[in-house]
This record gives structure tokens, C-alpha cells and sequence, in this order.
């Protein structure tokens, strides 16, 4: 066997393999570019068999057909992570149910708390994880759900504190202190299908106790038992950025 | 005796090549472990902990943990309290873990927490993930040091590699690091404290060594201070016996102190560890009874208990049977030290009323001693007696025991096989409580973990195989404990981290895909290497010259 031969090939082969590494550690750095800082879909595509939302259902289907996503049965929960706003990140969908039990949309941490919206079958209701548990107020409450009528709701959260170093100090602040930070400011807003504002709150007693900067997840969901409510579109990212701009008065 | 230095095996013919060996093997372990770490980056609570006191410590150089407050109510009993944090000054909150693998863990969380914002990824889920890269890290460095004390025992490349292989794949070794709890990194400083000391004692290295023995003890001493003890007390005896290289009473001594001088520094810091947290160098924030179980009842437990048993979980101990004898001809001294670590670790951790150290894989605890009862096992190898290849047949078919267990470990998750313990104990009339002095699971054969692992592999082989959902765990709704194991851990899933739904999800196809294939080529790359070194490729003569004698112990 021509030994210098095996020794170069052998070099070759390790070189090869080292060139692959680096080669994909370098594509991997790059930022995905599906990834933008708001995300919107208007369910022209199967983006929940894609992979761009995250499904996890228990008894439970999400169907789009014809631009709409149609959530019906027991449980579903569909995600998608997102990179907030420095300032403030707003969630909107146009939603109507065809059979209400409960369904809710916000803006979460991943495995831990959120701020949502809840579209169920009692009514409209802001909600947000608290010190004392979850606590709801009611944008508006109904005997009889108004079935296939479409809504537009609204959730915003606004940083209390946009720059880093404002955040970091304050830390120190209430470190030392033994006192707490600024909650963010909540609002939950609803829209009849012309856009004209029905209701809006801004729930401050107790105030939410989620951190914005630790916001990194938008999620639809229903739960409890069979639901069928169809989405239109969704957009979750800066106001800036909001299609229902062009709409709400 | 010889008074005259004899040469010592040497790691490879030049400097740059025994270092390019290195490299290779610890890249080669380290893509490896990474590529089958845990996709369950929540299910440890222990990193978790750990984690925290490493973020504190990054943000705000502060030991306690921020925004904890303790408030246990007063008719609770101790064994419902949580042994890992405790109140300390100022009516904080601290972690009785000591700062050891925080320290290692910043680096990584710092890398994790560039990426999440570079990349785009939820913040908090790929910090925790980078963080845990430090059991990855310590098996590696554990591994690599393991292949160089073999190196230096005399086995030769070849018997280095595959003993090697067997240490890092076959015994648990690679769960014990996939599980990024602290043991990893106190058993890489042991094995490095007793690597320099064997570099001492047996192989003629000057006194520094001795301070550079007790340092990395240090090591071990800043992560868990009680192996660290255990460890100081097993090389003061393999420095104090006799046919070393100090002739007298007074030499010995001196390599104790010496050995001393190293460890000191890390003491210190320790008692200052404890003095900031808790307000005296002697106060470590435990309040529950550490010790009180029967020492004959726990060591049983530790060694031979079909649930718990170290000679189950890690069986190529049965090799020490054909290496044991003829290891210990040729280093005695250092077969009676190691033989110390393993006593002492048994010993202790026996009278502890939570020897078991559940939930976790098998004896946690009893794990730093590892690569003291495998390094013997490269002499099964030099066996040249007519029973020799039946003793090579019955080694390779314990490894492969071993490394199938192992598999199972790292491939499943090891929630699956506690939701068959919980089912177990249910239909036996004894409802779960997660209270682990209550645990009952460890003499019962049927509900023995390892026997759930790899029925769990066999299952999962099978569904993933035939694309069925046979044997796909779905919990009875009337049990709120098994329907909350199903929901928090994927126990339907493949254990590895590519393989989870969620990381699909937060991390991208895409980005899987690239990490693999990198992970995959730096093992592909290393492993040609180690693979080419071994058949001689890289000699210098046609020939490979022959390995260096093996050296009788002074």
C-alpha cells in the first residue's frame, strides 16, 4: 500500500470533515430570515403544517381553507415565537366564533406566564398572570355569544423600560431596596368587524407581573371542550406594523 | 528497586502530536455528548438552580438568588422542604450548591444569551440550553484526561482508545454528564488530582506536582467539599504508603503538605462562600438530617439493589474480575488508593438518608469513582493465556450490556420509565407522592428502572420502526400525577435534543439540521484521526516501533 498516499487521503478526508463543520456552524450563525421582528399570516398558506406555528392539539383540529384557520374540537394551542418591540408589541386578530366555549390569544413566555385576550363563550375578557393568580376584567360580557359575527381584538404590552440600562438600574434599585419593578402596561381593545373601537381596558389592579423582556411567544388557543372559532389573520409585532391601522377608528 | 529514571510512556513521539491526540479525542466527546444531550432542559432542577446562582452572579455579583423568598409553613415536616436552597442574610434567599459549577456554567450562558438575541431565539429556553453544554464539556474533559491516564498506565494507543471508547460510552459515565449535574466535574478534578500525584509518585515528576494535585482537588472541593474530602483522604494514603519516592516519615510529610498548600486556596474559598451566604465559615445553609440510614442498608442499596445497584447500571465492574489481579500487580499502591475513593465514597454516601439521590439514573453519588474501577480494565486486553479469547469474548459481550443500558439512558427519557415506577406503585395500592424518602421502588426487581429503560428503548425502537403508536404512553384521566408527567416531558419522544418537537419549533428545521451536521463532521473528522493514529498511519517509519515496555510499580 502506498503509505504516503493513505496519509494525504486521510488528511483529506479530516480537512473535509473539519470544512463541513465550520461551513455549517457559519450558515447556522446566520439569523433565519423568517424570523422578523413581527410576524403576520393571513393563512394563504398551511403554515400550521409547515411548521411556522407550533401545533400542539388534544381532541382538536386547525384546518385553513380558503384563508381561514378554522380551530375546532377540545384543546388546541398553536405558537410561534417572536422577538419583541423594544418599545411595545401588539397581538391582533380578526376572529368570530361558530361555537363559543373558550378561546384566548396573547403574548406568553415560553413554559411560563402570558397576557391574553379571551374570546369565550360568557363574554370578552382581558387577562393577565398577577401575584395573586390569574385575574381577568371584562371588555364585554354576553348571555347569548354572538355566533359568526367578526371581531377584531387587540392586546398591546408596553415596556417600562425600553433602554437596557434603565432596566439594569432599576434592578439595582429594587435589589437593594426589596421593592419591585414597573409592571408593563397592558391594554386589551376590541373592534367590531367596520373597526369601530366596542371596548378597551387597561387593567392596573393588581397589576400583570409579566417581565416584557422576557416575552417571546404568541399563541392562539381554545381549551375545555368543543369550540369552533376561524381566525381571518394574525399579526403580532410593533403598532407600527399593525394592518389593523387601516382599519380601526 | 531501580534508583535510575526509567522512561515513562509518552502520549505520542512529539509534543504537537500528543497534543493533537488530545484535541481530538476531547472534540470527538464533546460533539458527541452534545449531539445526545437531553432535549428536557427543564426537567433538572438542580441545574436549574445552579444556572440561576451562575445568572446572578453574571448580572448583579450577588450570591443569593434574586427575587426568592422562602416561606415554608410551620406545620410542615423537614422532609417536605427543599434541601437546596435556604434562607441567608439579610433575609435573602440562597442556594446551599456551592460555586463550583455556576463558574462554569457563565461562559455558557453568556454565549447563550449573545445567540438568543443574534439569532433571534426565545431568550430564556437557549440560554438554559447553552447553559447545560457544561456536562457535555466536563464528560469530555473527564474523558480526555481518562485517555491520557491510560496513556500514561502504559496500554499503548490502540488499548487506550478502545478502553476510551468503552469508559465514555459504556459505563455511566455518558448519562451521568447528559444529566448536567455536578458529579462530572467532580470527577474530572479527582481523576486530575490523582493523575498528578500518580505522575508523582509512580513516574518520578518534581514536587509541583503535588501542589498541582491538590489544586485540582480544589476543583472537586468548590463544586461538592464531601467528595473533595473523600478524595484528599484516599491521596493522603496513596501518598503516605510506602515504596514511593520518599524514603521517609518526613518526606511523606512533606508531600502531604505540599499537596495541602494546593488544595488550601480553594478551602478558603469555600469558608468564605459559606461566611457570605450564611454568615459563618461553617454554616451551609442545611437544615434537614444529611445522615441516619443504616449503613449496611444503603451500602446494599448503592451497590446491589436491583433499582439502584451500581454493579447493575454500570456492569463492566464485573471485568475487574479478569484486570483487577494483574492491575494490581503492577500498581499496587495505586489500586489500593483508588480502592480507597471507592470505600470512602460507599461509606459515606451509605449513612446518607438520601443515598439514593432520586429522581435521578441510578447511584449519582457513587459516580466520580468510575474511571478509577475502569482504567484497571486495559489489562483484560494484555491477557495472552490459552483462556484468552473467551475472556475477550465474555468482555465484549459485559461492554455491550453496559453500553446498551447506557443507550437506554441517554435515548429515552428517563421520565418514561418513572411513569411506569408511579403506574407500578399505584396498582400495588401505594399512591406516588414526590417525597424521595418515601421512594420504595429499589429491591423490587419488576419496578427496577433499568428493566423500564430498556423496555422503554425496545418500545420506542419499535414504534419509530413500524411507525406505530403501539406502545405510546397515554394516562388515565383519573391520575393527575401520571397525566402530569406525560404533559411536562416528552416521554413519547426520542430523549435527544434534534429529535424534540419543541426545539423543532423554537430552534428551526433548519438550524437542527446545520448543528447536526457540524456535530456529526467534528466527530467524523476526529474520529479519522484517532482512527488513523491507532493503525499507525501517522509513524514515522514503515514500521510501527514497538510499544514502549510496560514498567513494573517502584
Amino acid at each position: 500500500m502506498n503509505r504516503p498516499l493513505v496519509r494525504s487521503a486521510v488528511i483529506a478526508l479530516i480537512f473535509t470533515c473539519v470544512g463541513v463543520a465550520t461551513a455549517a456552524a457559519v450558515f447556522a450563525y446566520f439569523p433565519d430570515p423568517g424570523s422578523a421582528p413581527s410576524i403576520f399570516d393571513d393563512f394563504k398558506w398551511n403554515t400550521t403544517a409547515n411548521g411556522f406555528w407550533h401545533v400542539n392539539a388534544i381532541g382538536a383540529s386547525a384546518d385553513i381553507k380558503n384563508s381561514i384557520l378554522t380551530l375546532s374540537g377540545h384543546d388546541i394551542e398553536l405558537d410561534r415565537r417572536l422577538q419583541t418591540d423594544p418599545n411595545e408589541t401588539v397581538v391582533v386578530a380578526k376572529v368570530r366564533g361558530l361555537h363559543f366555549h373558550k378561546f384566548g390569544l396573547g403574548i406568553g413566555v415560553y413554559h411560563a406566564g402570558t397576557v391574553g385576550i379571551e374570546f369565550d363563550d360568557d363574554g370578552i375578557k382581558c387577562g393577565r398572570g398577577s401575584d395573586y393568580g390569574w385575574q381577568i376584567n371584562y371588555l364585554k360580557a354576553w348571555n347569548t355569544p354572538p355566533v359568526g359575527q367578526w371581531f377584531y381584538l387587540l392586546v398591546s404590552v408596553k415596556n417600562p423600560y425600553p433602554n437596557p440600562d434603565d432596566l439594569r438600574k432599576a434592578e439595582l434599585i429594587a435589589d437593594a431596596k426589596n421593592t419591585k419593578l414597573k409592571p408593563i402596561t397592558l391594554t386589551c381593545s376590541v373592534y367590531d368587524a367596520q373597526g369601530n373601537l366596542i371596548s378597551r381596558v387597561v387593567p392596573k389592579t393588581p397589576p400583570p407581573n409579566g417581565h416584557y423582556v422576557s416575552f417571546d411567544e404568541v399563541f392562539l388557543r381554545t381549551w375545555d371542550s368543543p369550540n369552533e372559532y376561524q381566525v381571518d389573520w394574525f399579526y403580532a409585532g410593533p403598532p407600527s406594523g399593525n394592518p389593523g391601522n387601516a382599519i380601526f377608528k | 528497586m531501580s534508583t535510575s529514571h526509567p522512561t515513562y510512556p509518552s502520549l505520542a513521539p512529539s509534543r504537537i502530536r500528543a497534543l493533537t491526540l488530545l484535541v481530538a479525542v476531547f472534540a470527538f466527546f464533546f460533539a458527541a455528548y452534545t449531539f445526545t444531550q437531553s432535549g428536557d432542559i427543564f426537567s433538572t432542577g438542580d441545574t436549574t438552580i445552579r444556572i440561576q446562582i451562575a445568572e446572578n452572579i453574571l448580572g448583579r455579583l450577588s450570591w443569593d438568588l434574586h427575587g426568592w423568598h422562602l416561606q415554608f409553613p410551620h406545620h410542615l415536616k423537614k422532609e417536605f422542604l427543599d434541601p437546596r436552597v435556604s434562607k441567608c442574610s439579610q433575609g435573602r434567599t440562597c442556594s446551599t450548591y456551592l460555586l463550583g459549577q455556576p463558574l462554569a456554567i457563565i461562559p455558557f450562558d453568556k454565549l447563550g444569551s449573545a445567540l438568543a438575541v443574534h439569532l433571534r431565539w426565545p431568550y430564556g429556553v437557549t440560554v438554559a440550553w447553552f447553559a447545560r453544554l457544561v456536562g457535555p464539556l466536563f464528560g469530555a474533559l473527564e474523558v480526555a484526561l481518562f485517555f491520557v491516564f491510560a496513556m500514561r498506565l502504559g496500554y499503548g494507543l490502540r488499548r487506550s482508545l478502545l478502553l476510551t471508547a468503552v469508559f465514555g460510552f459504556a459505563t455511566s459515565v455518558w448519562p451521568d454528564e447528559q444529566s448536567v449535574l455536578e458529579h462530572t466535574e467532580v470527577a474530572f478534578f479527582l481523576l486530575l488530582a490523582f493523575y498528578l500525584a500518580f505522575r508523582y509518585r509512580e513516574q518520578h515528576r518534581n514536587w509541583p506536582y503535588l501542589i498541582y494535585s491538590g489544586a485540582a482537588l480544589g476543583g472537586a472541593a468548590i463544586t461538592r467539599y464531601q467528595d473533595a474530602f473523600l478524595g484528599a483522604v484516599a491521596l493522603g494514603i496513596y501518598l503516605i504508603l510506602p515504596r514511593g519516592p520518599d524514603r521517609t516519615l518526613l518526606q511523606r510529610a512533606r508531600s502531604v503538605v505540599l499537596f495541602g498548600i494546593g488544595l488550601l486556596p480553594f478551602v478558603a474559598v469555600d469558608l468564605w462562600y459559606n461566611w457570605i451566604r450564611f454568615g459563618s465559615v461553617f454554616a451551609t445553609g442545611h437544615y434537614e438530617t444529611l445522615f441516619g440510614e443504616p449503613i449496611t442498608t444503603g451500602a446494599a442499596g448503592l451497590l446491589v439493589s436491583p433499582g439502584k445497584g451500581l454493579l447493575w447500571y454500570c456492569p463492566v465492574i464485573f471485568l475487574l474480575v479478569f484486570a483487577g489481579p494483574r492491575f494490581y500487580r503492577r500498581y499496587p499502591m495505586f489500586s489500593l488508593a483508588s480502592l480507597a475513593v471507592f470505600a470512602g465514597f460507599v461509606l459515606l454516601y451509605a449513612n446518607v438518608t438520601f443515598w439514593h439521590g432520586d429522581p435521578t439514573w441510578g447511584p449519582r453519588y457513587l459516580y466520580p469513582t468510575i474511571p478509577f474501577f475502569t482504567l484497571p480494565l486495559g489489562e483484560i486486553l494484555g491477557i495472552r493465556t490459552r483462556y484468552s479469547h473467551g475472556i475477550w469474548a465474555i468482555s465484549a459481550l459485559v461492554v455491550a450490556a453496559s453500553f446498551t443500558i447506557q443507550f437506554s439512558a441517554v435515548s429515552v427519557s428517563q421520565w418514561r420509565t418513572w411513569y411506569k415506577v408511579i403506574q407500578y406503585e399505584g396498582r400495588q395500592g401505594h399512591p406516588w407522592e414526590w417525597i424521595a424518602a418515601r421512594y420504595r421502588y429499589f429491591w423490587d426487581p419488576h419496578e427496577s428502572p433499568l428493566y423500564f429503560q430498556l423496555h422503554g428503548l425496545y418500545q420506542m425502537t419499535y414504534d419509530t420502526l413500524l411507525q406505530s403508536n403501539k406502545y405510546e404512553i397515554v394516562p388515565p384521566d383519573e391520575n393527575p400525577t401520571l397525566d402530569g408527567v406525560t404533559t411536562d416531558f416528552a416521554i413519547n419522544q426520542w430523549n435527544f435534543w434534534w429529535a424534540s418537537n419543541e426545539f423543532d419549533w423554537w430552534m428551526g428545521e433548519r438550524k437542527i439540521m446545520l448543528g447536526m451536521t457540524a456535530l456529526v463532521s467534528i466527530m467524523l473528522a476526529a474520529g479519522v484521526y484517532l482512527t488513523a493514529e491507532a493503525a499507525g498511519g501517522f509513524a514515522r517509519e514503515p514500521a510501527r516501533s514497538p510499544e514502549v515496555p510496560i514498567p513494573e510499580a517502584a
